[in-house]
Formats: C-alpha cells, structure tokens, sequence
C-alpha cells in the first residue's frame, strides 16, 4: 500500500532529497529556536554574550562525546562507559603529567581513552557480548578506577602549559570552540562521504544483511567504540584544563545526556538512523534548557522533568514525522 | 447442501491506508463447507479482505454478517467468539518456549498436579496434534521454537490456528514459506476442515494450491472484486489474465533464451557443507542457469551459503574466480566474483532502515570501495542500474523499505550487478513476489545470463526451475542425487527423485 504511494512520486529536486533526509533534524531545530525565542522573551539576558558563552562550555564536554555515542547508536549499540572512560583517562594522564611533562600527560589521556574504547568494540564485535552489558561492567570498572588511582583526591598541581586546551586562543577563538567545530564537521563528512561511514549505518540497519553483502561487520563494529573512548578523554581533557583541576567524582550522567541528545537528534536506538546534525541540535536543546530554566529562576530540581518531557516529546514527534511520511 | 443463508456475508467493504485504497466497495460470502480462494497480486487487496473478514483489521466501510446476523468485528477474538479463525502471515510463536507450550498456550493443558508427569501429557498430546495435522515432518513438541526452521515454525503455527474451534478458518499466505510436501499436508488438512463441515478461506497467490483445494475463486484486482470462477472450468491463463488484467500468455517458458554455455565460471569439488556428510560436486558455466530442487530441509539453501561463504563448508574445494578451497566469508566470495540473493529478503538481503542509494552501493563499496566515495559516479552508477533493471521509484534517496516486493528484489539484485559478478545465486528469487513482477524479474534474469552471467539458482516453485533452467540438479538430505538436463527435467521426474531419498 505504502510503496504505490511512494512510487509514483516525480523525481524531486536536491532540496527536497535535502528536506527528506534530514526531516527530523529540521523540525528538532525548529524546536530549538522556538525555545531560544521564547527563553529571550522572558529573559533577554538570555540572549547575553556572557549567557551564550555559558552554554556553549556547558554543551562542549557533552558535545564532543555525544558524537562517538551516535556511532556507537548508529550501529544499534549503546555506550554507557562514556563517564567512567572520561574520568579514568584524565586521572591516568594527570598522575603522570606533574613529572612527565603535559604532552606526555595528554598523550596519556588520549591513550588510556581508545584503549577502552577498543576493549568495548572488540568485546561487542569479536566475542559478540551485548554492548549495554559490555560498557555496563566497563563503567562500573573505569570509574573504580579513577577513583583508585587517585585515592579519590582532585588533582591541582597541573603544569601551566596544560591550561592551552581549555582556556587558550586560537586566532581570537577558543581553542576548544575549534575543536568541536572542526569535530563535527570531520564527524558528518566521515558518516556521509567515507565507506566506513556508509557501513555503520548498514550494520546499524541490517547487520546479517551487511555481512552478506562482503561488509566486515566486525571490523567496522569496533571502530565507532574506540572513536568515542578517544573523544571522552579529548573532551574530559578539554574541560580539566579549562577547569584547572582534575576531579576523579566527574563524568557520572554522561551516558545519559549523550544518549539523550542523540535520540533528540532523531536516532534509533535500534541503529541505522540518526546523524551527527541531529546530535549537535540534541545537545544544544538540552543546553539552552537547563540554561534557560536556571536563568529565569526555575528551581534545579525541575530539570530533570523538563528534560525528560522533552527526550519523550522528541520521540513522539519522531513518530509523527515517519507515520506522515508514510 | 442447501444452504440459502451464507455462513458469512460481506458487503461494500471498503478500507484506504492514507491516500492509498486497498479495498473499494468489495461484497463476498462463504457458505458452509466451502473452500474460497483468494486470489490477485501483491496489493490488490486480498490480504486486507482477509484480515478485515477476521477481525485483524477494521474497515472504514462496509457491513459483515455470520449466519445473518450482523457483527462488528474489533479484534481477532471478536471474531473467534463468532466462529471465525485466521492463520496470519506473521508468526505469533514465543521462540523461547517449546512446541508443545505454543500449541497449548491459549488453553493451557495439564499443569494441574506435579509439572513433569503432566508435561509429558501435555506433549503427548502435541504429538497427537501434529499427527493429527498430517504434519509429521519430525517436529519434537519438546524442542524450542527458535530452534526450528522458518517452514518448521509456520507449520507450529498452522497447527496452532487451526487447532481452535471455529466455523470458518482464514489462512493468509500459508504456504509462503513450505516447501511442496508441507504444502501437500496443508492442503489435505484443508480438505479435511472441508469434510468436517467447516469453511476455510485460503489468500494465496500460488496458484496450484487454488486448484488443488479450492471450491470457488474469487479475484481481486486493486481493491475491486474481478469475478468468481469455478476452478473445474477456468483455465490457468483466465485466471492469470483476470488476475493481472492482462493475458500473461506462456511468457516464463519461452522467456530463456538458451545458448551453448561458456567456460565454467563456478566448480565445486566434494564439497562437505556444515552438518552434512555427503560430498557435493558441480559446475556452473558461463550462460546458464544451474536450478536445485529439492524439499525444504534437503540441504539447497546450506549449499549455496557455504559456497557463498555464509556458513563455510567443513571440506572440499571451490573454484571461482583466481580462489581456489573452501570461501570462508562473504566478503571473499564477492570478492571472487559472487553474488547472492538471499531467501529471506528483509532479514538477510535488504536494509529497510536505508535508502534505495546506500542500499545499492553496498557491495561495490565492500569490492571496490576506497575510503573516501566517489558520489558522483556512485549517483550515476545507481541510476544507471535503477534505469536498467527498470526499477519504479520516485527517488533513490527515499527508503527502500517502502518499494513493493518485486521492486525491493530489484534493488536487491542491482546491489549486486554494481559488483559486477561472475557468478550470481539467487535463493528462492520470487518468493512474495507477484506474477507481473516475477515475469519482469524472469527477463532480466535471461538478459543477464544472454550477456554471459552464470546463475545458480534455489527454488521451491518448480515451474520456475523448469522454466529458467538449463539443467536442474535435484538434492535430498544434503547430497546431490540426480541432474537433469533441460529436456529430461519434469516435476515428476525431480519429485520421483527427491520423494525416493527422502522415504529411504
């Protein structure tokens, strides 16, 4: 019944192939704006350059690692390790980074990040363990760890080099701005225009049907978990340089805001749908709402409702969308 | 029997899916003891009847009426309290329970006192219903129902339906995945409800089946009732001609055109496949198309997998394309030159989720693919394909998911041309596939092998193996028993073979 209606569609123009991919991030943007509209209208120091700069070092840890867990969802998996990976990698690099120098420091971070990243991915694609329970027990087991190696103690004494990444200039724009621009941009390239990419939404979508078609399911299973370990240290070593402390009680909350975003932004948590684009409107929405709601005054405990109505609500207009479509 | 009100009356039925009108305005009735068979392709609304008449699905408009009364059907059980019983498409099986706990699971049996000397009534008697069911096909009710084969699982699920008491049975599609000796009891069981005073409706579009049970014949064609014919006076071509709207004539047959094969593309030497001890050796040359026959569960599809790599043969050789030994992945078959279009398309050959592009450039991509994609040529290689396989759609990024089954298996197979393989193997090609479409598919089959593919095709229609093949070879309990050429090959002649290896 469906097909006849789609079939005998015309051949429409790029726009239009444009508006039919990215439906749902339009319409998610659109929520974004009205909420934005509405936040300057009651409080027009909303819209503040200060207010603005607020949001955007809120959203930026987040940011950046909501877009591995949209590989990871793409794929129809799931990272729950991704506040435990964050906080065991900044504790390995900053113990070592008073004698060792910050580049050592920071290479460790990045390091201890893939390298649990790749035990997730090779333990969900070669040994074939559900990927909840995978990064479930990694977690739990990184963020022990953290709290382990650094007897449960913030770290201070950071060389002063180290405070580049967080809070250095790059031509006037902060360093870490750039980065997450230039990630997202690297992010949606890599998914639309490389074959890795193409294959991530195939196994997403179809795994058995992938492998039959010669695709390496394995293989490109691994990649997107190992990607979003490297990135929660990244953005973990963005923050505590920013902050100028390294705390092992960070992270926890995580999982659950990135895979907010990421199912803001129009994913299926049963994989094979979803973009970055989606992503980066998902975790801004959350941003300006928890922004907005201190701003004008709202209690703090109220978040957590206004956030939950809103991964609810973004799920059901999901469903309005796809059932007009159809 | 005389019989002036019918056991079930339907008028004006009329049902639209958005824009799209499945039914409009369709009046049919059943008498007791009667066999309808419901009739017309892919979207001509015969399913939608059925479920509408079973209460599986509301109409917009239209009345029904059991014995005279009129009744307003919500659900299925609605239904069942009027006697009206269906047998869907989809399956309704637990996986994690046994078959005897399926059987019974609505009415649950002997758990009264201590579980394991009435558990094993309880199989016992799932035992007896299967016997019953003339569907002995060493089913144990005590094996779980993930463990059986989808042909195993439909027939669980058959016997469950029709276990209930109802006055009329609507069966939706129930041979689509049996092979010929399942279908044969299926039918005979359908005769059986017949003599027991029961009605059975059967929506199939296998036509052997229609003329093998049925009393009447009731086409539909886009939504619209198209005539009633009596089986015993109504040719296979009337009925297609009605079906279709146009006279299909002897097409499949005379669609091959048949040439003297090249070189032998595909050689399989002693090839042991997983669970199997027989030794199978064949070749497939350039130009033509080799068919397996054989039952469900005489081994074709195990064959063809561990050739293509899916589940790797244990021993033996195969020589295709520069490799030579056992294919141990997909990946190195496509990469010798294979291509496979699956049995099961929506679980194992297409991805609904992706547009009809990103379904297309799959396997190029894994053959060719660098790491960064040329859109450009992959834009123009899809259309190409799309234009040469004359697939209808409206754009190729939409989803593929929403195509019709014919056009879906074409996006499937243009998969695989943009590989450019030497050998493609094609698993029960039209399986759910309507009769213009597979007419179209046929054609381009032939055109490919005419420009030199070789093609080595499972089948469980044995007309399209007759038609489409240049020799057929026949397969039971995992070895090859026979191969007939073109000329030798009849449906008695392989089912001779097949009925002897499976009785000895």
């Amino acid at each position: 019944m469906t097909a006849t209606v789609a079939e005998q569609r015309t051949p429409r123009s790029g726009w239009s192939k444009f508006v039919a991919t990215y439906r749902i991030e339009a319409a998610m943007l659109g929520a974004l704006v009205v909420l934005a509209v509405v936040l300057t209208i009651i409080e027009p120091r909303f819209l503040s350059s200060s207010n603005m700069q607020n949001i955007l070092s809120q959203v930026m840890v987040l940011g950046i690692i909501a877009i591995g867990q949209t590989l990871v969802v793409l794929t129809g998996g799931i990272d729950l390790s991704v506040g435990g990976i964050a906080a065991v990698s900044i504790v390995m690099g900053g113990l070592v980074m008073p004698s060792a120098g910050v580049l050592v420091g920071v290479s460790v971070m990045l390091l201890v990040g893939l390298l649990a990243g790749l035990v997730n991915g090779i333990l969900v694609a070669y040994v074939k363990l559900a990927p909840f329970i995978v990064t479930l027990g990694m977690m739990s087991i990184t963020a022990s760890l953290a709290y382990v190696l650094s007897d449960g103690r913030s770290i201070f004494n950071l060389p002063d080099a180290f405070a580049f990444f967080g809070k250095g200039n790059i031509a006037g724009v902060k360093f870490y701005v750039i980065v997450f621009v230039v990630l997202y941009i690297a992010a949606h390239i890599f998914l639309t225009r490389s074959k890795p990419g193409r294959f991530i939404y195939a196994i997403g979508s179809n795994p058995e049907a992938a492998r039959l078609s010669g695709i390496r399911v394995s293989f490109y299973q691994v990649i997107p978990y190992a990607v979003t370990g490297l990135l929660c240290a990244l953005a973990m070593t963005i923050e505590s340089s920013r902050l100028g402390t390294i705390d092992p009680n960070t992270g926890s909350g995580f999982e659950l805001t990135t895979i907010a975003a990421v199912v803001i932004g129009g994913a299926s948590l049963m994989g094979g749908k979803g973009s970055v684009l989606g992503t980066l409107i998902g975790i801004f929405l959350i941003g300006v709402l928890q922004n907005g709601l201190n701003i004008i005054g709202v209690n703090a405990f109220w978040q957590g409702t206004a956030l939950g109505t809103v991964i609810i609500l973004a799920v059901v207009l999901d469903r309005l969308v796809r059932v007009r479509k159809r | 029997m005389t019989v002036n009100i019918p056991l079930l009356e339907a008028s004006g039925i009329q049902k639209s899916y958005g824009a799209t009108r499945a039914l409009a305005g369709v009046n049919f009735d059943i008498g007791r003891g009667e066999v309808v068979a419901l009739v017309g392709e892919n979207g001509a609304g015969k399913s939608t009847l059925g479920k509408i008449l079973a209460g599986a699905t509301e109409m917009d408009e239209g009345t029904v009426s059991v014995n005279g009364m009129p009744v307003s059907f919500h659900s299925t059980k609605d239904a069942l309290d009027h006697g009206v019983a269906i047998v869907l498409q989809e399956f309704n099986l637990i996986p994690e329970m046994t078959v005897a706990e399926n059987l019974f699971l609505t009415r649950p049996t002997g758990y009264r006192w201590g579980w394991w000397k009435t558990r094993k009534s309880q199989v016992d008697q799932a035992s007896k219903a299967i016997a019953d069911a003339y569907m002995d096909f060493g089913i144990d009710p005590e094996a779980l129902v993930s463990e059986l084969s989808v042909a195993q699982q439909q027939i669980v699920e058959i016997i469950r339906s029709l276990s209930v008491d109802a006055q009329l049975f609507i069966l939706d599609e129930p041979s689509a995945a049996l092979g010929r000796r399942e279908t044969d009891s299926l039918l005979q069981l359908i005769r059986r409800l017949r003599d027991d005073g029961r009605s059975v409706i059967i929506v199939t579009h296998r036509l052997d089946e229609v003329y093998a049970v049925a009393d009447r014949i009731f086409v539909l064609r886009d939504g619209i009732a198209r005539g009633e014919f009596d089986p015993a006076s109504t040719s296979t071509d009337e009925l297609v001609a009605a079906m279709v709207g146009r006279a299909l004539d002897k097409e499949m047959h005379e669609a091959r055109t048949i040439q003297t094969p090249g070189d032998a593309v595909l050689t399989v030497d002693k090839l042991v496949v997983q669970g199997s001890s027989s030794e199978c050796s064949f070749q497939v040359r350039r130009g033509e198309i080799v068919g397996v026959a054989g039952l469900v569960g005489s081994g074709r599809t195990e064959l063809i997998r561990a050739i293509f790599g899916a589940d790797p043969a244990v021993s033996g050789t195969v020589v295709l394309g520069g490799t030579t030994g056992v294919i141990r992945s997909p990946l190195a078959a496509v990469r010798a030159g294979a291509a496979m279009v699956s049995e099961d398309r929506k679980q194992l050959g297409l991805h609904t989720a992706l547009t009809i592009h990103d379904n297309v450039v799959l396997s190029y991509l894994a053959k060719y693919g660098k790491f960064w994609l040329n859109r450009k040529k992959l834009d123009a290689d899809v259309a190409q394909q799309v234009d040469d396989l004359r697939i209808k759609i409206g754009g190729s990024w939409l989803d593929a998911g929403v195509l019709s089954g014919g056009n879906q298996q074409k996006v499937v197979l243009a998969k695989w041309l943009l590989s450019k393989p030497e050998l493609l193997i094609l698993d029960e090609p039209t399986r759910g596939i309507d009769v213009g479409a597979r007419a179209e598919f046929y054609r381009v089959v032939d055109d490919l092998v005419a420009q030199g593919m070789a093609v080595l095709m499972v089948s469980s229609e044995m007309p399209e193996v007759l038609a489409l093949s240049d020799r057929v070879l026949v397969m039971s309990k995992g070895a090859i028993v026979t191969e007939l050429s073109r000329e030798e090959a009849t449906e008695e002649r392989i089912l001779s073979f097949t009925e002897v290896m499976a009785a000895a």
